[in-house]
């Protein structure tokens, strides 16, 4: 990214400057969920949502999104010696604490048995999960009240927290149970592919299902 | 990012099927102006009119084109773009990808559609100046 106002230049990935007067600055991320429509009206009614600029200026649906057409022949080899086990364009889950940065390969949570996985990021735990249907990646700090919580997956497509028996939509928010109308932190996070998030960050590590 | 969210990407190029279409189009042109030695009648004209009609550009051509008519080194940046309510949103289908965030208690939503076209969106939601990209 390019700002005209100084001619800094930006990793968009990161929010960092690289090249320019503002080199070394980050802008500051904010959460946001990558999700269907449907399911973002169900969570919040009043929204708004951006108008097409043109009708000609967005993609149709039956056009591709993904970018790994032109990646350079030696990213690619890099990328594949790395984790061969991930294609470039494979889809995932990315979570940034700050300190540590982690993947969460969408076909490796779909085979695991909920998908939903309580984990341990940077001494955080957070919750990371994908909904099974809509394959709509979710992820929060799963402490509330000073109390770590462990969730797990309801049919009703909902987190469900065994110890208080409080039930939380896939937005983090509490819908039943003890910790009713409670948020969770939402984690500084991304959906992605594999070859994106591996040149933005590549000390990440890679969630594994425990066998 | 796949519009059904299927676990596996789709591969869909935009110019290869219009080039494969081209070479079709051309082809059926060439066997109707040449069938038979008399002048063509009147029918096999309008025929002739319609293959050679120009095929709608694809979406990479027509953001190709935008490009190199704004800077080439750029993407066409959205600034502050229009928004409607959710109920107004009738150019979005239930099961389309939409980037939603929420400010100040202020939710909005980017269909990955059009943000994947600028790649980058500058807008301001509760005050908060907001640069979304894909």
């Amino acid at each position: 990214m390019k700002d005209e106002a100084t001619g800094s230049e930006w990793l968009h990935m990161t929010g960092e400057s690289y090249k320019g007067p503002l080199t070394g600055s980050r802008l500051t991320a904010h959460s946001g969920r990558h999700v269907l429509w449907r399911e973002w009206k169900q969570d919040h009614p009043n929204t708004d949502v951006m108008a097409p600029v043109d009708p000609s200026q967005q993609f149709s649906r039956e056009d591709s999104y993904r970018g790994t057409g032109t990646l350079p022949v030696e990213f690619a080899r890099v990328l594949h010696d790395t984790h061969n086990a991930l294609h470039a364009s494979d889809l995932l889950f990315g979570v940034d604490s700050g300190v540590e940065a982690k993947a969460y390969p969408f076909k490796s949570m779909l085979g695991h048995k909920t998908a939903v996985v309580n984990d341990v990021l940077a001494r955080d735990p957070i919750v990371v999960g994908l909904h099974p249907i809509t394959r709509s990646p979710f992820g929060y700090r799963r402490i509330l009240d000073g109390t770590v919580l462990s969730l797990q997956w309801l049919p009703s497509g909902h987190l469900f927290d065994t110890a208080s028996g409080s039930k939380f939509n896939l937005a983090g928010r509490g819908v039943s149970g003890p910790h009713v109308d409670q948020q969770l932190e939402p984690l500084r996070s991304m959906q992605c592919e594999w070859y994106g998030w591996y040149s933005s960050r590549p000390h990440t590590t890679i969630w594994t299902p425990k066998t | 990012m796949p519009k059904s969210k299927s676990p596996e990407p789709r591969r869909l190029g935009g110019i290869t099927p219009s080039i494969a279409c081209a070479i079709c189009v051309l082809s059926l042109a060439t066997v109707a102006m040449t069938r038979g030695n008399s002048a063509p009648r009147a029918s096999q004209w309008t025929l002739n009119r319609q293959f050679f009609t120009p095929l709608p550009k694809s979406d990479a051509e027509r953001f190709a084109e935008e490009r190199i008519q704004r800077d080439p080194r750029l993407f066409p940046a959205a600034d502050d773009p229009r928004t409607v309510a959710a109920d107004d949103a009738s150019f979005l289908r239930d099961d389309d990808e939409v980037l939603g965030f929420v400010v100040g208690g202020h939710a909005r939503a980017y269909p990955i559609r059009t943000i994947s076209y600028h790649h980058i969106v500058n807008d301001t939601l509760s005050g908060t100046h907001l640069t979304v990209t894909y």
